[in-house]
This record gives C-alpha cells, sequence and structure tokens, in this order.
C-alpha cells in the first residue's frame, strides 16, 4: 500500500466533533478547536435566531458537514419537496464540505417515525434507493452521502448482506459512503456477522467520512446509544478501517448526556492519534 | 410482500399503543403469518423483541422531545398525567413533519379535548405559551430599533409615528399564572395547589431579545391594549388615543412613552415608519 493514504477524489477535514445544543457557545465565541464539525441539518432548518447564528460562527471558523436524519431516502412514497427545498436552502447558504443522511427509512403516509429503520436488502429496495438517491441530488445540487444505519431486525426477503446493498447504492447511485463504525459493531451482534467482513464489502473509493461513537449493551443485542466514549472494540475498528479505507474524516457522535468540551475533545484527539499511527505506516 | 407493504407491517407494529407483544396477539391470522414472513429472527433474539426494540424507541423519542419542549405544561400535568397525555397525543396526532423539533405543535390543541385540561382548566393555555417560546427560537431575525432612533424624530412626525412589533412576539390568552408557574417551575417548587382559572384571562407576551434569549412576562390590560394597537399598524396617535380611551383604562400619553421605552429596552420594535 501507498503510504500517501489520501484520495484526490475525497476532500480530508481530518477530525471532528457532531456540534450539540450544550456546545453551541464554542460556535459563536469562536473557540472551535477542532478541524471540523457536523451539524444536524434540520436543527438548523429556521429562518434565524441562536441557530443560524451558530451555523454561520461554526462556518466562519471550521469546514461543516450537514448530516440529516429525516430525508427518509428508502420510505415507499414520493419524496418530500418542501423537505428538499429547505435542505437545499441550507445547502446554498452554508456551503458544506457535504452532505449526508442515512441509508433507511422513516415515513409513511406522510407521518414520520422520527426513526432510522433498516430496509429490506432486495433488487427491489435497490432499485428504488438508487433512483431516489439521483432525485435528492438534483434537487440539492449535491452528491450525497448516505450513512449505514444500526439494526435490530432483519427481513426474510433480504437478498445481500448489508454492506452489498449499500456498495450496490453507491456504485449504481455515484452516492458517496458515511460508514459509521459503531453502527457497523452493533449491528455485526445483532446479526452474527464479522465486522471486519462488512469494512471489506465497501469500495474504497466511496467512503467519505468515519462515525466513531458508543452504544449500550443489553445483553443479547446492542443498542446505538451514542453516550459515552468510543468503546475500545470502536476504536479497534476504525484501525482495521484506516488500514483498508486510508484517510477519511472522522468525527465523534455524542449525542446523550453529552460531555463538557473537553471530553469530546480528547475523543478527537485520540480519533486523530489512531489515524497518525496507522496512516504512518 | 413488496417495499410498500413491508413499511405498512413494520409501521403497523411499532406504533400499537400497547407494544408488539400485543399488536400480534390482537391481529389477525393473516397478519401474524405476514409478521414472521417479513421479519427474521434468530433463537436468542425473536423477531417481536426485535421489532419492539423500534416501538420502544418511536414513543420515548416522541416524549423527551415533548418533555423538553413543554417544560411548565409537563410539571403542571405530573409525570404520570404528562406520560399519559403524550401517550394519547402521539397515538391521535403521529407526526407530520420531518422535524422533530415541530411534531409536538398541535398539543396545545389537543389538550383542549383532553381530560388533562378539565383536570387543570388553563393546561392548554400553558402548552400554547410553552410551544410559542419554542417557536420564537429561529424565526427571521430582524434589526432592532435603538433609543437613538426616536430620539431622531423630529416631534412634528410622531402622531403619524408607526412602531412595528418584532415577528417574534405574540400573546397569548393563559387563565393561569404562567410568568409565576415559568418562575417557580425554573426554581424546583412544587405545582402550587390552589391553582385556579381566571376569568378573564391573563395576556402573556412572547418575545425574542437580540441576543437571541426568549422572553415571557405577563402583560397589564392597558399594556395588552397597546400592544394589539401596535400590531395592528396603529400610529402613535392612536396608541395615545386608546391610551386615554375605555380600552386602556385611561393611561395617558406618559404612560405611552413609558411602555416605548419598555419596548425598546426589550428589543420589542423593530422599526418606526412615518406615513
Amino acid at each position: 500500500m501507498s503510504k500517501d493514504r489520501t484520495s484526490p477524489a475525497r476532500p480530508y477535514l481530518g477530525h471532528g466533533v457532531g456540534l450539540r445544543v450544550p456546545h453551541y457557545g464554542k460556535a459563536l465565541d469562536g473557540s472551535l478547536d477542532v478541524d471540523w464539525v457536523e451539524v444536524i441539518s434540520e436543527n438548523f432548518f429556521g429562518e434565524g435566531g441562536r441557530p443560524r447564528a451558530v451555523l454561520e460562527g461554526a462556518r466562519a471558523q471550521v469546514p461543516v458537514v450537514l448530516h440529516g436524519v429525516s430525508l427518509a431516502i428508502g420510505s415507499a412514497e414520493p419524496l418530500d419537496r418542501g423537505y428538499l427545498d429547505r435542505l437545499a436552502t441550507l445547502v446554498q447558504r452554508v456551503d458544506p464540505a457535504w452532505v449526508s443522511d442515512h441509508l433507511c427509512w422513516g415515513r409513511i403516509d406522510g407521518h414520520h417515525a422520527h426513526d432510522l429503520l433498516p430496509l429490506p436488502y432486495t433488487e427491489e429496495a435497490l432499485t428504488f434507493v438508487v433512483d431516489r438517491v439521483q432525485q435528492v441530488q438534483d434537487a440539492i445540487g449535491r452528491t450525497l452521502t448516505l450513512e449505514n444505519v444500526s439494526s435490530y431486525v432483519g427481513f426474510v426477503a433480504s437478498q445481500m448482506p448489508e454492506w452489498e446493498f449499500l456498495a450496490e447504492v453507491s456504485v449504481r447511485s455515484g452516492c458517496r459512503i458515511l460508514l459509521d463504525l459503531n453502527n457497523v459493531v452493533v449491528s455485526a451482534k445483532n446479526f452474527g456477522f464479522a465486522p471486519e467482513t462488512y469494512l471489506e464489502g465497501i469500495p474504497v473509493d466511496a467512503v467519505w467520512q468515519f462515525h466513531l461513537a458508543n452504544h449500550t449493551d443489553r445483553g443479547h443485542f446492542k443498542f446505538d446509544s451514542h453516550k459515552g466514549p468510543v468503546p475500545d472494540e470502536v476504536w479497534d475498528l476504525y484501525r482495521v478501517a484506516l488500514r483498508r479505507f486510508g484517510a477519511v474524516s472522522s468525527l465523534i457522535e455524542w449525542d446523550e448526556d453529552v460531555p463538557a468540551w473537553d471530553m469530546l475533545r480528547e475523543q478527537q484527539k485520540i480519533a486523530s492519534r489512531i489515524a497518525a499511527q496507522e496512516l504512518a505506516g | 410482500m413488496n417495499l410498500r407493504e413491508t413499511q405498512a407491517l413494520f409501521w403497523k407494529a411499532i406504533t400499537w399503543p400497547t407494544g408488539v407483544a400485543d399488536f400480534l396477539a390482537q391481529a389477525d391470522d393473516a397478519t401474524r403469518q405476514a409478521f414472521e414472513a417479513t421479519f427474521d429472527q434468530t433463537a436468542a433474539f425473536g423477531r417481536a423483541q426485535r421489532v419492539e426494540v423500534y416501538a420502544e424507541a418511536y414513543f420515548w423519542r416522541l416524549f423527551e422531545v415533548a418533555l423538553d419542549q413543554y417544560g411548565v405544561t409537563a410539571w403542571l400535568a405530573g409525570k404520570t398525567g404528562f406520560h399519559n397525555l403524550i401517550t394519547d397525543f402521539v397515538l391521535a396526532c403521529p407526526s407530520s413533519t420531518p422535524d422533530l423539533r415541530w411534531f409536538a405543535a398541535p398539543l396545545a390543541d389537543f389538550i383542549r379535548t383532553h381530560a388533562a385540561q378539565r383536570r387543570l382548566p388553563g393546561l392548554a393555555d400553558v402548552a400554547a405559551i410553552d410551544w410559542a417560546i419554542n417557536v420564537a427560537v429561529d424565526r427571521a431575525d430582524e434589526p432592532r430599533l435603538g433609543l437613538d432612533a426616536l430620539a431622531s424624530l423630529p416631534a412634528q412626525q410622531w402622531p403619524r409615528a408607526r412602531f412595528a412589533l418584532t415577528q417574534t412576539a405574540s400573546v397569548l390568552p393563559c387563565a393561569l399564572p404562567y410568568s409565576t408557574l415559568w418562575t417557580a417551575h425554573a426554581q424546583g417548587a412544587p405545582v402550587p395547589d390552589d391553582l385556579a382559572a381566571a376569568d378573564p384571562p391573563h395576556a402573556v407576551l412572547v418575545w425574542r431579545q437580540a441576543d437571541h434569549d426568549v422572553y415571557q412576562r405577563t402583560l397589564e390590560p392597558a399594556e395588552a391594549s397597546a400592544i394589539a394597537v401596535l400590531q395592528e399598524g396603529g400610529t402613535f396617535a392612536a396608541l395615545c388615543d386608546a391610551a386615554a380611551g375605555d380600552t386602556m383604562q385611561g393611561a395617558g400619553p406618559e404612560v405611552v412613552v413609558q411602555w416605548l421605552r419598555r419596548w425598546l429596552t426589550e428589543d420589542l420594535l423593530t422599526a418606526v415608519v412615518v406615513d
């Protein structure tokens, strides 16, 4: 393998943190000391106030990635055009490094679950999602980045494993992949596969970003809680991922009981240190 | 079963009010068979248990957001009362917005039809103000009028001057003393046991200041009438006329000037226009 692990087509932002409400002040007072931040797109759909000031403050300091949770790319009904219009407006205003959401569904008959519900990995779903990715990309004028979700239930009808489905969506639609390594660990436990097998099924150049987070072990299954520091098994998989995918921007996600900034920063530093070690060889 | 049918079954199972196991217990044979034919399972982790993970997450995510947004309402309703209220609300009004922050927008109207309002008349008014505070957070930014703008207004133009109220402001009726309750809740005090609905209701002003913080305060009837004149686009002369009349209980021009000063200090005014 080459020592230059950056991809000419893939921007490398370094190591970031998901910016959440308790730390909005860091954006407002100009003290963001990480390489980049990711924000939840829908939280900034409003026209003004503190959220808008936070976003502008963050954008003035570091690259910002817009990460949505309500696109519902796999919902078997027409895309929400109003939602896409608002996202497109936000994209124009923020000029994010990239725009991401999840490979899942969450809306039916106009009602929203506000959850990341899993898809059956069938040819029908694949064709459907690929078409929808293209619609979204046309609407927002950006290439979409899709994230693998944590799953708790699979489908009898699935014709391929999740990694193959995700890879095919990327190959056919041109979308990029946000590889959530915690979600891989969670789903691996819940469905009994090796996390490394997942990574091996993902095309190297499609991966644009890693998510690093914690989960809760509930005995017979793991639950994606985003609470607490990144556990060793996710750090271990991060090392494997760096060796396979090269220099990919990483992001610490911590959404429950959000800690003091110093703690988040410490996690971000660990991600940076591990990347330096793995990419040096 | 196609993608659409699979998602419809999934949705029905996770939104069933008493859980997935009960959904299956009450379902017909065809639905139970479809469930088994759709969802995978392992010996250690059954399909109903697996889908139940989503069912629990569905309710609790919505509940937590409502609890965060309707703090005074939840405090007044009590832990069990608010849980039951949101359970009924989520069943009756599943989210119809992609923005989670807006799913509970109809809660105040829902409370007006709910037993919680009969137990505590005025609870729906409180919920409407809790919601107005949320809404004010990210309304469009506006320039705010400073004292210097008034100082430079020629005296002869004052009668025709119209003062624009910030679009973040709303005045809502409340049968309960919202501002007092908000403070008590913020201080961790117990719910007063002598709450009684006022008739006529109090008027509560909610608005966002230039520093982005959202405030609320109870208005005296005369000031509420004056703000109504502003909202209707009335001139300074109309404000003084109204102040002198019955609607404002005989408040004089000097009171109007005091209000103007206060409104400026509170960032309530965004522009002055002279016809």
